[in-house]
């Protein structure tokens, strides 16, 4: 496998090769952050190569490092977009309409309004996630990022089931106080 | 804001976060330092225990001697009801030797009420609690838990009117990490024979106290009912 310097390289000579040294390198981590947010595999498949494609647009300009964390992103934000497609399908009322409408406000699906909110929760959850020991960051991002179900959650680090479940559930607690603290609405 | 919109905040978060939780080596070796540090820590904590045991022997032998050549050391009256092997006697506190005592129960038939659920809920089972406290007169006021490497520990708290009562479950990954415990200040002491297991009933200086075991979980009450009260509730046992 190419390191990723020389893979980005590849991006930068535009060259195609560059998706298929990504793939080769990232795809079975980015397939596990798609499935777990989607549960299917078709759709998981698409987003990772939308994922890809992203990738294929903004490299360059950018020269992302780690380029695993900027990968890893792209199809998280895919997924949760399709995830947000399904879900509105799903419900199929005048909210879905809406919603609908909402997402052709931007290209991501997200208005301006909203991209401000989230970036200051995100703001917040970095903050949050710094004043955390590691082990309990990892734990959290392990549930929350990666969507980990807690059973492969317990396999990773060796905690009971039960443990993990209240670990996470102060956590969450915690976040949400954080988040009061900072004046976000939770 | 929902769920939704923070799980999408979290996409964005530092890259470094990011590619250190996707690392599943760095966390297993991580993980599996810590647990080996625990271990390590562990077998230290023994060592002292041993250390600790031979002071209290030591502490035992002084108080026998003591005793023999007929000096008062102590103001508590010891009185108890309690079979002679399962306890030690010391100068102001006795020792409940686990190894002597019934800690397997003949069944558990409170495992469907709600706060054995919830602890079930919570890695704690089965359970044995006195069904006293589990009819409307008694109010759970809070639950609080302590979940650690070698043992999950429930502190439940109940009241009935002015009457409140601490009941503290821990329930140990092996026996080898248990302990009798020690009961100051005892004046006197009653066992009881309940669904095959003993509950020990103190009187303690200032209030009763009770103590049971069934296999790995230890459990201890402490009231500010009186002594006989406290009895009555051990004997609903189930």
């Amino acid at each position: 496998m190419l390191e990723d310097s020389k893979i980005i390289d590849l991006f930068f000579r535009r060259s195609e090769k560059a998706i298929a040294a990504l793939a080769e390198k990232y795809e079975k981590l980015c397939m596990k952050v798609a499935f777990g947010i989607l549960n299917n595999l078709e759709d998981s498949e698409e987003c990772v190569n939308d994922a890809y494609m992203g990738a294929w647009d903004t490299i360059p300009p950018k020269e992302p490092n780690p380029l695993k964390a900027y990968i890893l992103k792209l199809t998280r934000n895919q997924a949760l977009n399709r995830y947000d497609y399904n879900s509105a399908k799903k419900r199929n009322s005048t909210c879905t309409q809406c919603i609908d409408e909402l997402y052709s406000v931007s290209s991501d699906g997200i208005t301006p309004e909203m991209s401000a909110e989230l970036r200051e929760i995100t703001e917040c959850i970095d903050e949050y996630l710094q004043t955390m020991d590691e082990a309990n960051r990892l734990i959290f991002l392990r549930r929350y990022w990666f969507t980990d179900t807690y059973e492969e959650l317990s396999e990773l680090t060796g905690i009971k089931v039960s443990t993990l479940k209240v670990k996470t559930m102060r956590m969450r607690d915690g976040l949400k106080e954080f988040l009061q603290k900072k004046g976000v609405a939770v | 804001m929902n769920g939704e919109n923070i799980m999408r905040a979290l996409t964005d978060i530092d890259d470094r976060l990011v590619a250190e939780a996707a690392d599943e080596d760095h966390i297993r070796n991580f993980f599996r330092n810590i647990a080996d540090e625990k271990t390590e820590n562990h077998s230290d904590k023994k060592k002292n225990v041993k250390k600790r045991f031979k002071k209290i022997l030591l502490a035992a032998i002084i108080s026998i001697l003591i005793i023999a050549i007929g000096v008062t050391v102590s103001g508590y009256i010891f009185n108890f009801d309690f079979e002679h092997e399962v306890y030690e006697l010391f100068n102001d506190h006795i020792k409940l030797n686990l190894d002597e005592i019934d800690n397997t129960a003949d069944s558990f038939s409170i495992q469907s009420s709600d706060l054995a659920n919830e602890l079930a809920n919570n890695g704690i089972s089965p359970v044995m609690l006195p069904a006293a406290l589990l009819t409307d007169e008694w109010e759970i006021e809070k639950i609080d838990y302590q979940f650690e490497n070698v043992f999950t520990a429930a502190g439940i708290y109940f009241r009935n009117g002015d009457i409140i009562l601490g009941l503290n479950i821990v329930q140990y990954t092996e026996k080898c990490y248990m302990s009798g415990g020690d009961i100051h200040q005892p004046q006197e002491g009653t066992q009881l024979q309940i669904n095959g297991i003993d509950v020990f009933v103190f009187d303690l200086l200032r209030e009763p106290y009770a103590k049971y075991f069934i296999g790995t979980t230890s459990y201890s009450i402490s009231t500010n009912c009186d002594y006989e009260t406290l009895i009555e509730i051990a004997k609903t046992i189930q």
